[in-house]
């Protein structure tokens, strides 16, 4: 066993309404490549932000090379060797590789920028590296994974031996990933240590030495990467076991309501995320789609709801074709959505209550007035939203108050309020209970089976395993943009659904 | 804390022009006073005749001041009391009394709130024009093209359907004025939207292309024997009447050469249609929701394409509207020289004002003033005009820091309170 690089003691770093870190142990060992792993929100960022310094636990020790640290903001934790390759690269494209690497340290001569001798460090750091890139190129020609290993050289240029890469392969080309895990294994080889932040079973398998899983702001495991397997640490960052069954009688499926035949969409980078998607959601049922993130649920979402094209293939709503529709359309053929994102999608953050309330409704009667111009009718509005807030329990009781300065959760509830009381024949929830307080996700579990109940179909899509399996009467579990299968829960064991998230057993 | 931002910014910004006219107005002169203190301090009666003759003489420039005396005593005199005497001679402005002169000339009566009123009435219209389309989230900074396509528009409707009434006629030159901006203003509004330019860039461009482009067209229409650059005029029936029209009946004494005409009421009215469209319609809430959060927006079923053209094409009509105080109140022709820089000091006003259309009003009054008021310094007191230039770009400057600083102010408080709990 060789010295630790990096010992953080029962970290404890809490937000308002959120324990991000609790009691949090982390240890690398000097030479290693770590992956820190679990879903988003599960608290690796805040770990990270605390080791970096830019956060400060509320509790627990940070101990660097054996010398116990209270870092106050980066530039001690960069003094202490540790360095951050962030996600979003924070490079200047009009200047050369060499000057941006250099920015802020710059070799000087008589007051003078010294070029030369820049090229010339920066040039050592990548041949030493293998990271091959030119120090004269400027950055605005060069590729996303060049950019990447700039960055890379940026921390190494400023004397790291801790590398913390947030996400890394995020956005890269399977090509690109490839080599920079060879960069990694020779910064490693040559006594780097690296923590490697990813939610990629497949990348922890392939690169790192040893896994910490994280979990709703806990470690649930560190394990050697050569002792476990993808399937077991799947289940550990989903949720092992039913934490709290939620009350709820047998589903009485009806009509089939949503039908998808074969579908296919891009996502953001114009590469398939949807590779042939079917499945059937019935009134009266609530259909679970499980998966790691990042294989397509995002935009499974987004083209049922209108906000994506699809490439190829069918979405039947009720026995109506709505494929490509725009959101209004889809809304009102009956679809109701809670977003995956609800600061980016579900509200409008410097809107009321009342406004939120009304949003996607807002130009039907009686919230408008068919006037020369559709005038808004604040009567109904007001009473909606008093309406909604008391049954949904929305505090502050305010419908003037704005939407951003609620809690996540209440400001979760607006949305769920607002969807629900749109009384759809199809409830799209995404993600509906990420970042909340427990006594909000309770509630929004409880409420999603009483809109089954009262005969609507809930499609379900969550990175929560535990969610899905608390909720759900069917499991359909995604992987790389396809339907890996279809489980009945008890058929679901926490095996088979590790084996189908991880493209096995198929 | 919001509204507190520009007024800040306006006390801020005429400290700042005090210390500038204390520091950089210098006027060198001779009077009796300076003469008695020259006496006082012993310099020879001789030397003080020599140079009697340059009495009452400004001199901005100390160097000329200085070469003159010393054309008039001779080198040797010069070397012994010049810089005496541009000591003594040398006189600072009172920034109190420059401010004074301003507001004085511009408030003291009727006809002082009616010129800052003329002047107030376009930027009124170019201020609501860019704050219009920062509530869809849009930085318009194509006013001042807009302003001249509307005010082309008016003026070619003025000039060409001279047989129709007056009532037929005013009502077609403003819509062809708000048609016209409109149209260019939905051109960006377009780009953006589908091709996803961004607006800044196509507006500054669109803005030259306007100009020239009038320019080119006022030609076209120049009157054959007008050495002036400048249309035909419009008939009488588009002729906006001045206010003196409707207040002298009344038994309110008004000059009949102040130029403040109705055209206030189409602004007025606009302010009014925008507060009542922003706050009051469906357009507006998807409008300020698209500007807000348009990937929100565009997952609550709101066309953001569709929004952003429509805000951009409302934008446009009200710069467009500039040209009805331009020139169906005033010139009566087209000409770029009256509507230069309107446009572009719309983009101040909106600033200033918040985005607010009744912020863009009081905005727009303090603009009419300064304009107004500087008239009257450059007769009253040695500084030049051009200090008001220097005003209204540091209350700009002001507007930008002050709305951070009070940002700032409140997170600092906010973190002492939350230290204290």
């Amino acid at each position: 066993m060789g010295e630790y690089a990096v010992e953080m003691h029962h970290v404890t770093k809490q937000f308002p309404l959120v324990i991000a870190n609790d009691d949090v142990t982390l240890l690398v060992q000097k030479g290693e490549i770590h992956a820190l792993v679990g879903e988003n929100g599960a608290g690796k960022s805040t770990l990270m932000n605390i080791l970096y310094g830019l956060l400060h636990p509320d509790s627990g020790t940070v101990t660097v090379n054996e010398n116990q640290v209270q870092f106050t903001g980066p530039g001690d934790a960069i003094a202490c060797g540790i360095g951050m390759v962030h996600q979003h690269f924070m490079l200047i494209p009009p200047l050369t590789v060499a000057e941006n690497v250099v920015l802020g340290q710059e070799p000087s001569r008589a007051g003078f920028i010294d070029i030369a001798r820049a090229n010339k460090k920066v040039q050592a750091l990548s041949d030493q590296y293998g990271l091959k890139v030119d120090p004269s190129a400027k950055v605005e020609t060069l590729s996303v994974g060049i950019e990447q290993r700039i960055e890379i050289i940026k921390v190494l240029y400023r004397g790291a031996e801790i590398l913390i890469l947030d996400e890394p392969t995020a956005v890269l080309a399977p090509q690109e990933v490839e080599e920079l895990f060879d960069i990694l294994r020779s910064l490693r080889d040559q006594g780097k240590t690296i923590i490697f932040i990813t939610h990629k079973l497949q990348e922890v398998m392939e690169i790192s030495d040893m896994v910490t899983v994280m979990r709703r702001g806990k470690v649930v495991g560190t394990v050697a990467t050569k002792d476990t397997s993808r399937n077991e640490i799947a289940i550990l960052m989903v949720g092992r076991q039913v934490l709290f069954r939620v009350d709820r009688g047998q589903a009485s499926p009806g009509e089939v309501v949503l039908q998808v035949d074969d579908l296919h969409a891009l996502n953001n980078r114009k590469l398939p995320a949807l590779r042939g998607v079917s499945f059937g959601v019935s009134r009266g049922e609530i259909l679970g789609i499980a998966g790691v993130e990042g294989n397509g649920q995002t935009e499974l979402i987004e083209v049922l709801t209108g906000l994506r094209n699809a490439e190829k293939g069918d979405i039947k709503l009720n026995g109506t074709v709505i494929t490509n529709f725009s959101p209004r359309r889809v809304r009102e053929h009956g679809a109701g959505h809670i977003p995956e994102d609800r600061h980016r999608r579900g509200l409008v953050l410097d809107y009321t209550v009342a406004q939120n309330m009304v949003l996607g409704i807002h130009y039907r009667k009686p919230f408008v007035k068919k006037r020369l111009l559709d005038v808004i009718n604040f009567t109904p509005i007001k009473e909606k939203a008093d309406r909604l807030i008391h049954e949904f329990d929305i505090r502050p009781p305010d419908q003037e108050n704005l939407a951003g300065n609620l809690s996540g959760g209440n400001q979760q509830k607006v949305i769920v309020a607002r969807e629900f009381d749109q009384d759809p024949k199809l409830l799209i929830a995404a993600q509906p209970t990420r970042g909340i307080d427990v006594g909000s996700i309770e509630f929004i579990h409880h409420r999603l089976i009483q809109a089954r109940d009262a005969g609507k179909a809930v499609l379900l899509v969550s990175a929560d395993l535990e969610e899905i399996l608390s909720i759900s009467d069917r499991i359909a579990v995604i992987y790389e943009g396809e339907i890996v299968g279809i489980l009945d829960p008890e058929e679901a064991t926490e095996e088979r659904l590790g084996l189908m998230m991880t493209g096995g057993g198929r | 804390m919001g509204t507190l931002a520009p007024i800040v910014a306006v006390v801020l910004a005429f400290l700042t022009g005090a210390v500038i006219i204390l520091f950089f107005i210098r006027t060198y002169t001779l009077t009796d006073t300076t003469f008695a203190d020259l006496k006082e301090a012993a310099v020879p009666i001789a030397v003080i005749e020599k140079i009697r003759s340059l009495e009452g003489k400004d001199y901005s420039d100390k160097a000329a001041f200085e070469e003159d005396i010393a054309s008039r005593m001779g080198d040797k005199d010069f070397q012994q009391y010049g810089a005496m005497i541009s000591g003594y001679a040398l006189t600072r402005e009172n920034p109190i009394r420059v401010y004074h002169e301003i507001f004085k000339a511009a408030l003291k009566d009727r006809n002082g709130w009616g010129h800052v009123l003329y002047r107030a009435t376009p930027l009124i219209l170019t201020g609501l024009a860019v704050a219009f389309a920062f509530q869809c989230g849009l930085f318009n900074i194509g006013g001042e093209g807009q302003m001249v396509m509307g005010g082309f528009a008016i003026t070619w409707v003025g000039f060409t359907f001279t047989q129709l009434p007056w009532f037929l006629l005013i009502p077609l030159c403003i819509l062809a004025g708000a048609a016209a901006g409109g149209l260019w203003g939905s051109i960006p509004g377009y780009l953006k939207a589908k091709r996803g330019v961004h607006e800044v860039v196509t507006t500054i461009m669109l803005n030259w292309i306007a100009v020239a482009l009038t320019q080119y067209l006022t030609m076209a229409f120049k009157p054959p024997e007008s050495w002036i650059p400048h249309t035909y005029k419009i008939a009488k029936a588009a002729q906006l009447s001045r206010l003196y029209v409707y207040l002298n009946p009344l038994g309110i004494n008004f000059s009949r050469s102040n130029l403040v005409n109705t055209a206030i009421f189409v602004a007025i009215a606009a302010v009014l249609i925008t507060a009542y469209l922003l706050k009051r319609t469906k357009l507006g809430y998807e409008i300020r929701a698209v500007g807000f959060n348009p990937a929100a927006a565009e997952c609550a079923g709101i066309n953001v394409a569709k929004n952003t053209v429509l805000a951009m094409a409302i934008s446009g009509a009200f710069a467009g509207l500039a040209g009805v105080n331009q020139v169906m109140g005033y010139k009566h022709r087209f000409r770029y020289g009256v509507f230069e820089g309107l446009g572009f000091d719309g983009i101040g006003v909106a600033f200033i004002g918040k985005n607010s259309p009744w912020g863009c009003v009081l905005a727009a009054l303090l603009f009419g003033i300064l304009d107004h008021g500087g008239l009257a310094i450059d007769v009253s007191t040695k500084v030049p005009r051009e200090i008001v230039l220097v005003l209204k770009a540091t209350i700009l400057i002001f507007v930008v820091v002050s709305t951070e600083l009070t940002k700032r102010l409140i997170n600092i408080l906010q973190k002492r309170e939350e230290a204290a709990a």
